[in-house]
């Protein structure tokens, strides 16, 4: 299977901005930089026009924000930092999740009717 | 993808966010974003970002700001064509030495369908922009007016019944060179102000910013006078045939 297609694209689009906040949590990055580390975690390709718009809005919102840093030898890179309202809602929607994930999995797993 | 594909890709990218009243920083950000991404990737830009008009609207850069005016400009501009066109057949009349310059019912017609199509160009004006095929068969389409205007001038005294406005052919060209030599002077003073002057400035190019700047100053001023200009060699064409 390919990794793309790993997961149904709706539970992708409703965990992703998790993901992100989360993928920025060690520290600064930039997208490719984010999509690459999400597919190393399993997540799959997820494209640069569903990355971006979702940065935006954490930017338009407060989450996130942005810096252009020149590069080594070519062009710049814009990165995403989180700020402290973007590292609350990180800790908020983490607990949330798992709360969430529990009952999901108590759900699913329970073999009482 | 080729190159050229993903620069046609950003062309498209930039029309689409300046439709949507995006600044000149904003879109200069967002191009920046899809080129710092395409090189790290390594992808097209169809691939990464979907079609231009979507990743645009996706983006929801619309400026808080009040959105730059496209119509008053754009109207100004077929004000002088109009003019231009007047101007040239006024001028075309005056050294035929007629003794007035005729405007016929037909005539009269397609200068009103061309107020018409300048009055509803808010509502299709967008779709011009993103329709370059469109907006050359507007062009063409208003060639063939302007085509028609002069063949279908009335001429001798056995079309003067025909006619329903004439003026002496002097004054008609001095009113329609005043008119575009007024609306270059308002441009002009506009383009200088830098009012409606926002170029798109990509982020940490201070220096190409300012050159950014001042080249679109130097073509705003360069349009400006368009019509002047060319309605200056219209007459040193004129004359010289004419000896």
């Amino acid at each position: 299977m390919n990794a793309a297609e790993q997961w149904p694209s709706d539970w992708l689009r409703a965990t992703l901005g998790l993901c992100v906040l989360r993928a920025l949590q060690p520290g600064p990055s930039y997208g490719y930089a984010i999509i690459t580390e999400l597919a190393r975690r399993g997540f799959g390709e997820i494209k640069g026009g569903t990355l971006y718009p979702l940065l935006a809005r954490y930017e338009a919102a407060g989450l996130v924000e942005t810096q252009w840093r020149p590069g080594a030898a070519g062009p710049g890179r814009k990165y995403f930092a989180l700020t402290d309202q973007g590292r609350s809602e990180l800790t908020r929607l983490r607990a949330e999740w798992a709360r969430f994930g529990t009952v999901l999995d108590d759900f699913l797993t329970t073999t009482k009717e | 993808m080729s190159a050229t594909t993903d620069r046609t890709w950003i062309d498209d990218f930039v029309v689409e966010l300046r439709l949507r009243g995006a600044s000149g920083r904003a879109i200069g950000d967002a191009v920046a974003s899809v080129r710092e991404f395409l090189r790290g990737s390594g992808q097209s830009a169809t691939e990464a970002f979907g079609s231009p008009r979507e990743y645009a609207a996706s983006l929801d850069l619309t400026s808080s700001a009040k959105p730059k005016q496209q119509f008053p400009t754009v109207a100004r501009s077929l004000a002088g064509l109009i003019a231009f066109i007047g101007f040239s057949m006024a001028t075309t009349s005056w050294l035929r030495g007629d003794e007035k310059f005729r405007i016929s019912a037909g005539q009269l017609l397609v200068f009103a369908v061309l107020l018409v199509l300048v009055l509803l160009l808010p509502l299709y004006l967008n779709v011009l922009l993103r329709y370059r095929w469109l907006l050359v068969a507007v062009v063409i389409a208003g060639a063939g007016m302007g085509a028609f205007l002069t063949l279908a001038e009335p001429r001798g005294p056995a079309n003067t019944t025909h006619a329903v406005f004439a003026v002496p052919p002097v004054l008609a060209v001095i009113v329609t060179a005043a008119v575009l030599v007024a609306l270059s002077i308002e441009q002009s003073i506009a383009a200088l102000s830098g009012a409606g002057v926002d170029p798109v400035r990509e982020p940490l190019t201070t220096a190409g910013s300012v050159r950014g700047r001042r080249g679109a100053v130097g073509i705003a001023l360069g349009l400006a006078w368009m019509y002047p200009a060319a309605a200056r060699f219209y007459l040193g064409a004129v004359l010289l045939l004419a000896h």
